[in-house]
């Protein structure tokens, strides 16, 4: 597919048109931030895959629960102009034990924007929320899990896009200069759930194995880990569904003296590695989210959350 | 590879990763090298040496 296929000047640029690849080849993948000097200079508009970095999880708490994982870095799709320059967010370091994980950055090509995910958080503590401001538009990456005083509440993750007159979400179908852009929510409460483009972070639970983290299109979120109550298993990292891509599995509550450390969120380029003992697995890279720390036993030794997975930005044309 | 805080009065504004601080370009005036024992956070500031931290909760 080539320029000819671009949308009229006068057209609206339906949701479909601006995320759907069929037809399309993938030409470049970057994973680190760089000059581009290796497109055609025929080549003067591209379809862009913009995806933050993934949220790291959050360390082993001390208060027996399990711990949140990262949440997938944001994704951002459509058509823009080639540019010359790629900036991509670095993942998030996980949480050392009692710690929450850190945001993972945001990605940025041409007039396509995605930030990252949100850090998992442990205890009570507030997530951090990346919060960006770019090319006029403000860009949230919601936590990827917390625990409110024993309750479940609260698993979220990816990019919400908000217009900055408003608080309110947009429906992102908005042109400029030929790029709609696609701001990826999180799942919702509770347990995640899957997300067209990027998943949300498992939330901790205070009994019970670690959710799942969320599945995303593009990246997933990552596994919260098992609470040491009954030594429960860690979840699994979300799957990133369109890029085939799996996340890594939570480890083994083994019954006596550890619980499950969460896996590793799916990138869009790599798997989510596998938690090892109480230590979370990290996100693959391209937006994963890292997986939940776990505690060996109620005298406490803590494993450290996943760290996220670096962004990435995939150009089509 | 190595992240890399961008700094704009005093706030962490992104953290983005490279090879090398040259590999910034002109953002590379702005940043300052996150590491794992001194990470930097979005939204939260920079003193010159340190990032801020969230607050723990014990």
């Amino acid at each position: 597919m080539a320029q000819s296929v671009f949308p009229a000047a006068s057209a609206s640029v339906s949701l479909s048109t601006a995320t759907d690849t069929t037809g399309l080849t993938l030409q470049r993948t970057y994973t680190s931030t760089q000059l581009i000097t290796d497109i055609p200079t025929n080549i003067t508009k591209v379809f862009a895959v913009v995806i933050g970095g993934g949220g790291g999880a959050a360390g082993a708490s001390q208060n027996n629960s399990g711990q949140g994982g990262g949440g997938a870095g944001g994704v951002s799709t459509g058509w823009c102009a080639a540019a010359n320059y790629v900036y991509i967010g670095a993942g998030g370091t996980g949480g050392i034990a009692g710690g929450a994980g850190v945001a993972g950055g945001a990605s940025v090509y041409s007039t396509l924007a995605a930030s990252g995910g949100g850090a998992g958080t442990c205890n009570a503590r507030a997530a951090q929320n990346p919060v960006i401001t770019l090319n006029g538009y403000h860009m949230i990456g919601n936590a990827g899990a917390m625990i409110s005083n024993g309750s479940t509440a609260g698993s979220s993750g990816g990019t919400t896009v908000r217009d900055t007159s408003s608080s309110a979400l947009q429906t992102w179908t908005q042109n400029i200069d030929w790029t709609p852009w696609v701001g990826a929510s999180g799942s919702a409460s509770g347990t995640p759930t899957a997300h067209q483009y990027s998943g949300g972070g498992a939330a901790g639970l205070t009994s019970g194995a670690g959710p799942t983290g969320g599945a995303g299109g593009y990246c997933g979120g990552g596994g919260g880990s098992g609470s040491n109550g009954g030594w429960y298993n860690g979840g699994t990292g979300g799957a990133a569904t369109i890029m085939a891509k799996t996340g890594g599995a939570g480890s083994n509550g083994n019954g006596s003296s550890s619980a499950g450390a969460g896996g590793g969120g799916a990138g869009a380029i790599t798997n989510g590695s596998a938690a090892s003992g109480v230590t979370g697995g990290a996100g693959g890279t391209g937006g994963g989210g890292g997986g939940g720390g776990a505690t060996t036993n109620s005298a406490g030794t803590f494993g450290g959350g996943g760290a996220g997975g670096s962004g990435a930005v995939l150009l089509y044309w | 590879m190595k992240n890399y805080a961008i700094i704009k009065d005093n706030i962490v504004t992104n953290v983005l990763v490279a090879e090398s601080i040259e590999n910034l370009g002109g953002l590379a005036e702005f940043a300052v090298e996150s590491t794992p024992e001194n990470p930097a956070h979005i939204g939260l500031g920079f003193d010159g040496t340190t990032f801020e931290q969230p607050p723990v909760v014990e």
